[in-house]
């Protein structure tokens, strides 16, 4: 049985939040490098060049040869050798948490390795190997049960690596759009107690609204994203009761910088896709980190639906990818400011989608439903960059591996 | 390759001191090895002028290394080293001085470790204790070495078929020599029940299978026959010393250390064997570490551990004397000179002169020591044969 989590339904506002605590930041560079990996999900490992030894904690020289290391995908198949549960710790986070069980894995691949562990693996049993980001935003190896359970993701030890919708009252930024509405009925279908659903004009109706407002976990409230006293407004009001922030805001025009566009298109995309999101994050995220350590509904994510064109520009959608490109910067500073509160920070990247704003170009396009999807996945496995469709699958590899050169190629 | 290891012919081990701990203390690493000097001088009559070798042991001596303690207590040695080991720093010590001896590059060698215990030092020692601990181990439960040890505890009485109870005889026998240790901090007796019943650390450890962090200092002095008897001290020879690290890394965990490698050199260099020794004293950061020891050191045939446990009175009255001061188990853990207080009780217990009870019939004994938990398992290891020389 996998032991879940209790949720109460009204946090005591008499008490004092708790300080939060996240566990501790230090690591090596090479271990940094890991936490890349695992934000996308990957199960990597270092690999030797020469010698093909793999070899984990991470190091900077191969132990057997000396040579290079690289990180390489790998089999996640372990079997748990020993274990402890912790019942003492002098650390501040963890005390909060124990007990804490750990053991120490034995990789099919080869190497050793200390892992926290899910309620449902004993000694002897076989694993499956993810690596997940801690509270801090730093790699850490979580051994699963190989074989899938019912509510396996709602383990206490897992649910702190991740963002689970499933009893969360959660925010989308724009519930006019068709992302925001099906990641609305998504969000409900796994759990989520409530979704507040922004509506930046409340005297123009919108596609869907009929349907959508008659949901009884659903509740459309008032939020405009280029007015900073809209957003300050519902922060005040909903600040303290949201526990995932989604942001589906976006200003999709097609335009090129020199003949097309427009500067009034750059104004515009500027002004939603980088302002509101500054808007959002600064009028909720004090609140939100405030409450990342509580220990009943604690706030634990925000998450941002971007173009993957944020990474290479496009010459004909310029304002987007212009917009784009800051949106990726924003999350990334954001990033780093929550990590010292632990509220986790995703981004998913889009390709284009299916819809009047992208007619230009030809498909593979992304739908709503396939963006919402993903958006769900991501906060249940706690994997904080997500690509959705194979068009930002595709301009990511390629950017990964050379990003000068996908920048050029967007051009014809 | 079979190493051939040359006589410690000249070399003379005396004068060991231990600056009584104190659980907690204001006072830094500095203060401490200050304080081990000055008994030392006490003690023999050494000055400054006379010290020309130094070797230094600490935790929380940061930034400062051997260098920055030979000038901050004005001794100018023609030979220092520092041995940042922890619990295999006081064998390697004597390797080393006994080594610059021989070989004429020092004449008196003070080997010191000093650590002090603030109230946030155990938890900044952790901290920056090692690259692969930030990484891989502390980001786990930070359950500190606790769950280190609770995992290899764990492994070790599963391999061996150990329980609970054996790991418990050991720390009882200890708290028992420690009651005659009028410095030991803890003293208090302590039976079969209190110690199974205790509060859980990282099971399957308990309260007292656990060191309490402390702060003190232990020193003792390497030189010649010919000075030590100018300065009218009593002397132990060391007969056979061994020393390894990152032994057995292909081991999925560690259930036996580098002793296993060296093991046949050490006894056959000192010309006895196991039966033939009269105490040991072994690192004792966990009773598992004990156990380990005395396997690995051939005081029972492998595999054998669990019997021999039940077989062997530890007391300082019983069949093999372990730790007699009581170890760091009941006495505390000092930091580095928990690497040290093996050694200096060995010499006590030598040269007649220990801290509690005198063993009987105390002229060979066993020092080892094990330190390091970089990651999932202790690195170093070391081991020393001595013999009681000249008491005087
Ligand atoms: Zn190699």
């Amino acid at each position: 049985m996998t032991k879940q989590k209790k949720y109460l339904t009204k946090k005591n506002p008499l008490v004092k939040s708790k300080i939060n605590h996240v566990s501790s930041h230090l690591r090596s560079r090479a271990t940094k490098a890991l936490a890349c990996h695992a934000a996308k999900g990957d199960f990597v490992l270092q690999e030797c060049s020469e010698c093909q030894y793999i070899s984990y904690p991470p190091r900077d020289r191969c132990p057997k040869c000396w040579g290079v290391l690289t990180w390489k995908h790998q089999k996640r198949h372990a079997t748990l050798l020993a274990e402890t549960t912790i019942h003492s710790t002098t650390d501040l986070y963890f005390r909060e948490h124990v007990p804490w069980r750990i053991g120490t894995i034995l990789l099919d691949v080869g190497p050793t390795a200390f892992a926290h562990l899910h309620s449902n693996v004993q000694v002897g049993d076989k694993l499956k190997i993810h690596v997940m980001l801690d509270r801090s935003g730093n790699p850490a190896l979580f051994a699963m049960p190989r074989k899938v359970t019912v509510n396996m993701e709602e383990d206490y030890q897992y649910s702190q690596f991740t963002a689970s919708p499933k009893g969360k009252r959660i925010l989308i930024s724009d519930g006019r759009t068709e992302i925001g509405q099906k990641l609305t009925y998504e969000l409900i279908k796994a759990g989520a107690e409530i979704v507040y659903l922004g509506n930046a004009d409340s005297n123009l109706r919108f596609k869907g609204q009929d349907s959508i407002s008659k949901h009884k976990n659903v509740k459309i409230i008032p939020l405009n994203l280029l007015s900073t006293k809209s957003v300050k407004k519902c922060s005040q009001q909903y600040g303290g009761k949201v526990d995932i922030l989604i942001n589906t805001a976006s200003y999709v025009r097609s335009g090129s910088i020199a003949f097309s566009g427009k500067i009034t298109e750059m104004q515009n995309a500027i002004d939603l896709n980088v302002n509101g999101l500054t808007r959002l994050a600064k009028a909720f995220c004090p609140a939100m980190s405030a409450r990342s350590g509580d220990e009943e509904r604690p706030a634990i994510a925000f998450l941002d639906i971007l173009s993957i064109f944020s990474l290479t520009s496009h010459p004909d959608y310029a304002s987007l990818a212009a917009s784009s490109a800051a949106r990726l910067s924003i999350i990334n500073s954001l990033r780093s400011e929550m990590s010292l509160s632990g509220l986790k920070v995703f981004s998913t990247l889009i390709g284009p989608i299916e819809d009047e704003w992208h007619q230009d170009i030809p498909p593979p396009k992304v739908t709503a439903e396939q963006i919402a999807k993903s958006v769900i996945t991501s906060l249940k496995n706690g994997q904080e960059l997500t690509l959705v469709g194979n068009v930002a699958k595709d301009i990511f590899e390629k950017w990964s591996a050379n990003p000068l050169l996908t920048m050029r190629e967007t051009i014809k | 390759m079979k190493r051939y290891q040359k006589s410690y012919e000249g070399v003379s081990l005396c004068a060991p001191i231990t600056i009584p701990y104190r659980r907690y203390s204001p006072e830094t690493a500095h203060w401490w090895a200050g304080a081990a000097l000055k008994e030392l001088s006490l003690q023999t009559n050494l000055t400054a002028n006379d010290i020309d070798g130094v070797i230094f042991s600490s935790f929380s001596s940061n930034p400062d290394t051997v260098v920055g303690i030979v000038q901050h207590l004005g001794l100018s040695p023609t030979w220092m080293d520092n041995i940042p080991t922890g619990g295999a720093s006081g064998v390697m010590a004597i390797r080393r001085a006994a080594r610059a001896v021989q070989s004429g590059d020092a004449n008196i060698v003070v080997c010191i470790a000093a650590d002090t215990n603030h109230i946030d030092s155990f938890q900044k020692t952790l901290d920056t204790f090692s690259r692969f601990s930030q990484d891989a181990t502390y980001p786990y439960g930070q359950g500190g070495p606790n769950a280190t040890f609770a995992i290899m505890t764990e492994y070790f009485m599963r391999k061996f078929n150990l329980t609970r109870e054996e790991f418990g005889k050991i720390a009882i026998a200890q708290r028992q020599n420690a009651s005659t240790n009028p410095i030991a901090l803890m003293k208090k007796p302590l039976n079969m029940n209190q110690y199974l019943d205790a509060k859980p650390i990282a099971n399957p450890l308990h309260l007292f299978d656990c060191v309490m962090p402390c702060a003190g200092a232990e020193a003792f002095v390497v030189t010649t026959p010919e000075v030590a008897e100018k300065f009218n001290l009593s002397t132990v020879k060391v007969l056979s010393t061994i020393e390894r690290h990152n032994a057995f890394s292909e081991d999925h965990i560690q259930y036996r250390g580098g002793w296993v490698k060296d093991i046949d050199d050490l006894w056959s260099s000192s010309n006895y064997n196991p039966s033939d020794i009269n105490f040991a004293q072994v690192y004792d950061d966990y009773p598992v570490i004990v156990a380990m020891q005395l396997q690995d050191l051939g005081f029972c045939e492998n595999g054998k551990i669990k019997q021999f446990i039940n077989d062997t009175d530890f007391t300082i009255m019983g069949d093999l004397p372990l730790n007699t001061n009581g170890g760091q188990l009941s006495a505390g853990q000092a930091g580095a000179a928990g690497g040290y207080q093996n050694v200096t009780e060995a010499l006590r217990q030598c040269i007649k002169q220990p801290l509690g009870q005198q063993i009987p019939n105390s002229t060979k004994g066993l020092i080892s020591g094990f330190g390091m938990v970089n990651y999932d398992r202790g690195v170093c290891t070391g081991a020393a044969i001595i013999k009681t020389d000249t008491i005087r």
